[in-house]
């Protein structure tokens, strides 16, 4: 970058946070913080700086389906307030039902308009999943199904990115039995570019990392095989937990409120599914970096693997029960245990058959 | 009758490593899956990571073991043949199968004369193999996710595309009672073989040599 342009941009973003109340420095501290989360060098902070500061931001549309509006919540209370909520409001939000003013054919109108004047540029943001059962008739808006909604602006869409784990994987509506057929966004958008960032809810952190990064470079972040971007899901709690220690120590909660719970000990035996779960929990932290459930005490329910209703319950043991068996602690070690017991009776009563016939002589030769 | 050369070295000694490995395996396994250890409040414990670390050896071990049996089954004796462990693929092999059931049964006095591994036992082997390939498979596809961009993820990850990673563990930790109804099972037969049968089963594992007709 030449000097000439470097002062140029210096002073657009000075008159730009100036006129929002913001100042420099706690942009800047903002910029470092995305550099971070998104694992770049410090020197991303100032082309992040640049390009926020380039007014070429794309409209968002913000769909929200079947949702508790928990990411919108999240959303709302972005961390880092007045820098992030200004690179939020920066990004002009055209439509985003729970916030925005207009209403009924108005806001209709403002979002057709958005998706007429900036075709194929618009980021899409899908809060919620989407049912599909009976023609998708379990979430309709102004008269159009979830479906049809999603193919015709998620398909006009630059990019889409699903967030919480609803919009990602379907989430509690599409654990089983999945009564409306509840799918994730990318089934039904399969050949567009979809970001998934999963959580109950999605922490806002990595939403905006995720708009950063795309400002920055014009591309999306680099994902895994579920379409979730390494930064923020490419290592597991376990590995980055501050209570791992404990864990290799040997060092584990036994019961709630026990001598071990006060000293901050592993939850592994509480049932915590930080072994299974990837995520940045440990490190970006939740509400302007304060927490997060295993500093909080509690151990990780998995929310954002996919399925995790089904698959990574329940909450406080440490695996799954073993399916097909109609009892309610049908736990591994108890059905393992009754298979070696079985084994040993079996063979046990076959031992004295065969000694009483070796006994009774008939087997000699 | 003779004695017969059935288990050749390596046979013998993959035998016994493969058994050292998984006892080894179920004892830190079974920490892993719940730490049954008192807590120690020493700042050099380390007890979960030196289980971790014995379990992740003997993994290894067991891999090696099953790599090598494999190897040993295309090039060793007919006792250790491949073939060997598919007896229902044979007519000889299925009318065995039909004797060593009725001897369990009691319903015939004498096992088919068959030096190697009676046709059940053979079926039983061939399913441990499988089991222990699983336990294998599934061991270092979890060991990897320490690093989803490393190389034993790029080997062993496809395992989450087939179950969710509770589920994985279950079946990881499941299997590990199926290895102890092996282990009563396998213990009984040797018994019955060898004081029923008087054909060296025992001895043979160290020795290499089991007695009957050729």
């Amino acid at each position: 970058m030449t000097k000439e342009k470097e002062s140029t941009i210096a002073t657009a973003l000075e008159e730009y946070l100036e006129g929002r109340g913001v100042s420099r420095r706690s942009f800047l501290t903002f910029c470092s913080s995305m550099a971070a989360t998104l694992a770049l060098p410090a020197s991303f902070a100032d082309k992040a700086a640049a390009a926020i500061a380039e007014d070429n931001r794309p409209p968002i549309i913000w769909l929200e389906f079947q949702d508790c509006a928990g990411d919108t919540e999240s959303f709302l209370r972005a961390s880092r307030p007045t820098a992030a909520e200004l690179v939020l409001d920066y990004l002009s939000v055209d439509y985003h039902e729970t916030i925005m003013a207009a209403a009924g054919h108005q806001a209709e109108a403002a979002r057709q308009k958005t998706l007429d004047e900036w075709a194929g540029k618009y980021i899409v943001i899908v809060e919620g999943s989407i049912p599909t059962a009976q023609g998708g008739i379990h979430c309709t808006i102004a008269g159009h199904t979830a479906m049809d909604i999603l193919q015709k602006v998620g398909g006009g869409a630059a990019a889409v990115i699903a967030v919480g784990t609803c919009a990602t994987s379907g989430g509690i509506a599409a654990a089983h039995p999945n009564p409306t057929g509840a799918v994730g966004v990318k089934e039904l958008l399969p050949n567009k570019p979809v970001i998934n960032l999963p959580g109950c809810p999605m922490n806002v952190v990595n939403l905006t990392a995720t708009i950063v990064h795309y400002l920055t470079f014009g591309t999306l972040p680099t994902t895994d095989k579920l379409g979730r971007p390494l930064f923020a899901y490419g290592k597991r709690i376990h590995d980055n937990c501050e209570r791992r220690a404990h864990f290799d120590q040997g060092q584990y909660v036994e019961a709630w409120g026990d001598a071990g719970h006060r000293q901050g000990w592993c939850l592994y035996k509480m049932g915590c599914k930080g072994p299974a779960t990837f995520h940045n929990c440990p490190t970006v932290k939740w509400n302007d970096g304060q927490s997060w459930p295993v500093q909080a005490g509690h151990g990780c329910v998995g929310c954002s693997e996919p399925g995790f209703w089904d698959t990574m319950g329940p909450f406080y043991d440490r695996l799954p029960n073993v399916p097909g068996f109609d009892i309610t602690d049908a736990t591994a070690t108890k059905v393992g245990l009754g298979l070696t017991a079985a084994a040993a009776a079996g063979f046990a009563v076959h031992g004295v058959a065969k000694t009483m016939t070796l006994r009774s002589g008939d087997d000699e030769e | 009758m003779k004695a017969v050369k059935v288990w050749e070295f390596p046979v013998r000694v993959i035998h016994w490593t493969n058994f050292l490995a998984i006892v080894g395996l179920c004892v830190t396994g079974a920490y892993i899956h719940w730490p049954y250890l008192a807590t120690s409040l020493a700042l050099d414990a380390w007890t979960m990571n030196t289980a971790r670390f014995v379990h992740l050896i003997c993994g290894w071990t067991l891999m090696l073991g099953v790599v090598g049996r494999f190897a040993w089954a295309l090039i060793g004796n007919e006792y250790a043949s491949l073939k060997s462990f598919f007896p229902f693929l044979t007519v000889k092999g299925r009318s065995d199968l039909v004797g060593v059931a009725k001897y369990y049964s009691f319903m015939s006095k004498r096992l088919p004369p068959n030096l190697g591994h009676n046709a059940l036992a053979a079926i039983a082997y061939l399913v441990m193999f499988i089991l222990m390939a699983f336990q294998v498979v599934t061991g270092f596809a979890m060991w990897a996710q320490y690093d989803p961009s490393g190389t034993a993820f790029k080997l062993f990850g496809w395992v989450f595309d087939i179950a969710s990673n509770s589920y994985v563990r279950l079946a990881h930790y499941f299997t590990m009672f199926v290895f102890f109804a092996f282990f009563i099972n396998h213990i009984y037969a040797m018994w019955i073989a060898d004081i029923a049968e008087k054909d060296g089963t025992a001895g043979s594992m160290f020795s290499g040599y089991k007695y009957g007709e050729e």
